[in-house]
């Protein structure tokens, strides 16, 4: 029997030759592994005060290899809990705002007239909604909490996913294998769920990849602002805005979080293209006659 | 006569993956001035890569080797800037998709005049003269208007004319004619094949018409190539080449195309008359209209009418063909009897039951006993299922209590009937020919043991010789399981072949249905005639007749 190589395998394949994409990859995980570990190994408490060390420059002798900050806190240990937040609320809010996204944007290109138009509708209401005021209204009500900024995110985003979804939606339902199945007796939501969200994996996964960034970017901007997440714990963004404040005494405390940030933002964006490439359908080996 | 083109061991070959492919093997021809050549084979043969490495217009992976000389000069090796002096300006290229090939954001008089502003001096005014002048000699009626005009406003056959006026442009003396009318309907390539024959004649060109039609080289070429796996087969006049073939490909593929020729009047399987005439699809006055967009908001509704009151009935174990130009609504008929589309008025009945009447439930029973097979082998199979996912699909949701190890069994007899291996079952559509796709749709349509099968041009998309090797697929499986077909199909050749009752279609409308050979061979209606007069036989001297007699009408 011939081995298969089925889409993802090819994919696969295509990925391993795209050496920025697998350098990314490799760079992404390590620094997970880093954020996840690197606390462990610290002397230090998230938000211990060491009086006798306010705003110290970083140095190996006494454990603060990334200095302190303007309160006398580790900066290595903040930088890995930030890096905590930062990379859950990117993981976290994108995935929420994907799976409603994709379920709400296949059920109104699949369903098509009158639903998919009331669909997508309620969806143009939402967009009108000014970002910043539903935060700031969603913190008047709710008070400060990092589940609000998931929420935020997450309400805000699945909209794009979602008209993104519809538009592929209404491309796939044209083709005749949907067509086939509907005559091969099966129901709607298998259809949807068998035939239509797994064609649409080769734009989500691209999309996923490329809204992790910015969704991290849309937290380190709340967080900037003072919208984000509550003190002692911060996330790179807090980091970053405290930071710049003390650029020209203590550089260093802008500089660790926001290569950091850098970084993360640079390996998702490699790692979005890689897999564009790879799942585009152009170079597909077909049988012969 | 001096030799316009002259190739000598011309070779093309692409690299791809680490594999070296050899798309076309030593292949020496000529071509003399003011002759048509035509090359034919199948897909694959290389036909298109010789044109293409002659115009040097190979993918980026190809490369050739050899001579081809085109008026004294060699054309193999000249660097790009070199051949885009003799691109458009002394050769021509017209492709087979009149659609992809014209931009639809830019007007039709700036694409035609993009190549006179490359290749001539000639003042605005000239150039935009020049464009109507040859709209207006391919026969484009308001020549004027269709100038500040955009591609989308024309239907299939208008493009090609606007193809050919600016492959005249610059008064070429070679035009090379990629499967020009593959894509269009047999009426509107008629008058396609004879516009370019009328042009050359006219202009004095030479013309190198690419094809995989026998009826077309009989139809327009004086001299022929028949190529296979970039190997030249044979190659001579047209008459000598059709009448006595010396190459055994050759002899292969004009005992194909005869067999489903038209001219022929013995009848190719015995017609059973049956006694019990129970009719498992009927629809009495079936319409099925479709809104279009309001070209203002107070515009009154547009409506297209896709099939118009059509009163026709599907008999037990016959074979029923529906023929019919491209609009002419043969396939919305398809899916309304398969219940994918809503009838706007009249009736449909399925094995008796109304399908206005029916819950979703009743509706599966009847899809139950009724499949389809599409046209386009690639698009109707999920790519991201295996064949035996593909296959299983129809067994969970009509038999869900069958047991995992009956499923298994079925799949593989199913396949095996199709003529494929059990090796097949873990592979991706991907990983499958346009045949072996089509294979697949045909066992899935068969899983669920249905009693009536409809048939969506089902082999329009496929090769001369893999259609064949389907149509007899099919042929086999119907008498075997003596199932009811509804054959749709715009390929007369293959209607007339198997089928024992024919409906003629013509926007929406009912022109004409009886048996096969009554339709065929004593047409009550002028468009069926004319239908059927259109479609292009192999052979060159009846060809010939024909051609005479449209001309002399004219």
């Amino acid at each position: 029997m011939k081995k298969t190589n089925s889409l993802l395998n090819d994919a696969w394949s295509a990925l391993s030759k795209n050496k920025a994409a697998l350098i990314s990859a490799a760079t992404m995980a390590a620094m997970v592994f880093m954020v996840l570990l690197g606390p462990i190994f610290s002397p230090y408490a998230i938000d211990e005060i060491d009086w006798s060390m306010i705003a110290a420059a970083p140095s190996f002798s006494d454990g603060h290899i990334f200095g302190t900050d303007d309160l006398g806190r580790d900066l290595f240990v903040r930088t890995m809990y930030g890096g905590r937040i930062s990379l859950m609320v990117g993981l976290v809010a994108t995935l929420v705002s994907v799976m409603i996204g994709v379920t709400y944007g296949a059920v109104a290109g699949f369903m098509g007239g009158r639903i998919d138009a009331l669909m997508m509708r309620f969806v143009d209401v939402l967009y009108a909604m000014p970002f910043l005021f539903f935060v700031i209204l969603l913190m008047v009500f709710f008070g400060r909490s990092i589940f609000l900024i998931f929420i935020a995110i997450g309400a805000v985003n699945w909209l794009d996913i979602a008209r993104i979804v519809r538009g592929q939606t209404l491309n796939i339902k044209g083709k005749e294998f949907v067509d086939a199945a509907k005559t091969g007796g099966v129901s709607t939501i298998k259809i949807i769920m068998k035939h239509i969200v797994p064609n649409l994996l080769g734009v989500v996964v691209v999309y996923v990849a490329l809204t992790v960034p910015q969704v991290i970017l849309v937290e380190s901007f709340l967080s900037f602002l003072g919208l984000g997440v509550q003190e002692p714990m911060t996330s790179w963004g807090a980091l970053v805005n405290q930071g710049a404040r003390q650029m020209e005494s203590s550089p260093w405390m802008l500089l660790f979080p926001a290569v950091f940030l850098a970084t993360t933002l640079f390996c998702f964006n490699f790692i979005g293209d890689g897999l564009r490439d790879a799942l585009d359908p152009k170079d597909r080996t077909r049988g012969n006659d | 006569m001096t030799d316009l083109l002259k190739t000598k061991n011309l070779n093309v070959r692409f690299k791809s993956r680490g594999e070296s492919i050899h798309a076309v093997k030593d292949l020496s021809f000529r071509l003399s001035g003011d002759e048509v050549l035509g090359i034919v084979g199948e897909s694959g043969s290389g036909k298109s890569q010789t044109v293409l490495s002659i115009m040097g217009l190979l993918e980026s992976n190809g490369s050739a080797s050899g001579s081809a000389i085109f008026a004294d000069k060699e054309l193999i090796g000249l660097s790009n800037s070199e051949l885009n002096q003799i691109r458009g300006n002394e050769i021509a290229m017209i492709f087979q998709d009149p659609m992809s090939s014209l931009n639809p954001y830019i007007t039709i008089g700036k694409q035609m005049s993009g190549v006179l502003k490359r290749h001539t001096k000639m003042s605005k005014h000239e150039i935009k003269e020049r464009c109507i002048e040859m709209l207006d000699s391919v026969g484009i009626s308001k020549p004027h208007e269709r100038y500040d005009g955009y591609s989308f406003e024309l239907s299939g056959g208008m493009r090609q004319r606007v193809m050919i006026a600016s492959a005249l442009l610059t008064n070429p003396k070679l035009l090379i004619a990629d499967e020009p009318t593959t894509a269009l309907d047999v009426t509107v390539q008629e008058k396609i094949l004879d516009l370019i024959l009328d042009v050359k004649d006219r202009f004095k060109k030479s013309v190198i018409m690419i094809t995989h039609d026998l009826g077309v080289v009989a139809r327009t070429c004086d001299r022929v190539l028949v190529m296979k796996d970039g190997e030249l087969q044979e190659s001579g006049d047209t008459e000598a080449i059709f009448y006595s073939p010396n190459a055994a490909y050759t002899k292969e593929l004009l005992e194909k195309s005869k067999e489903i020729n038209l001219d022929d009047q013995q009848k190719y399987t015995e017609r059973q008359e049956t006694s019990i005439k129970n009719s498992l699809v009927k629809s009495s006055k079936a319409k099925v209209s479709f809104m279009l967009p309001k070209k203002t908001l107070f515009a009154a509704n547009n409506v297209l009418t896709a099939v118009n009151e059509i009163s026709m009935e599907a008999i037990d174990g016959e074979v029923l063909g529906i023929v019919g130009e491209s609009g002419s609504g043969k396939s919305t008929l398809a899916k309304t009897i398969l219940g994918l589309q809503k009838l706007t008025s009249g009736q449909v009945e399925v094995f008796g039951e109304k399908l206005t009447e029916i819950n979703k439930k009743e509706l599966k029973e009847i899809r139950k006993k009724m499949q389809v097979v599409f046209q386009d082998p690639f698009s109707s199979l999920n790519p991201r299922m295996t064949v035996f996912e593909i296959l299983k699909e129809p067994l969970d949701s009509f038999f869900p209590s069958m047991t995992k190890e009956s499923a298994q069994k079925d799949i593989e007899d199913s396949l095996m009937e199709v003529g494929l291996t059990s090796d097949y079952l873990g592979r991706y559509p991907h990983e499958l020919s346009g045949g072996q796709c089509q294979r697949v749709a045909i066992a899935r349509a068969l899983m669920p043991k249905p009693q009536l099968l409809i048939c969506d041009e089902a082999v329009s998309a496929l090769d001369a010789s893999i259609r064949g090797e389907i149509i007899d697929l099919l042929l086999r499986i119907k008498s075997e399981k003596k199932l009811t077909m509804i054959f749709i199909a715009h390929d007369l050749a293959v209607v007339r072949k198997i089928c024992d009752r024919v409906i003629v279609m013509q926007s929406g409308k009912i022109v004409e249905q009886g048996p096969t050979e009554k339709v065929f061979f004593e047409p009550e209606k002028e468009y069926t005639a004319n239908l059927l007069s259109a479609v292009p036989v192999p052979d060159p001297r009846k060809e010939k007749e024909k051609y005479i007699q449209r001309t002399q009408a004219d």
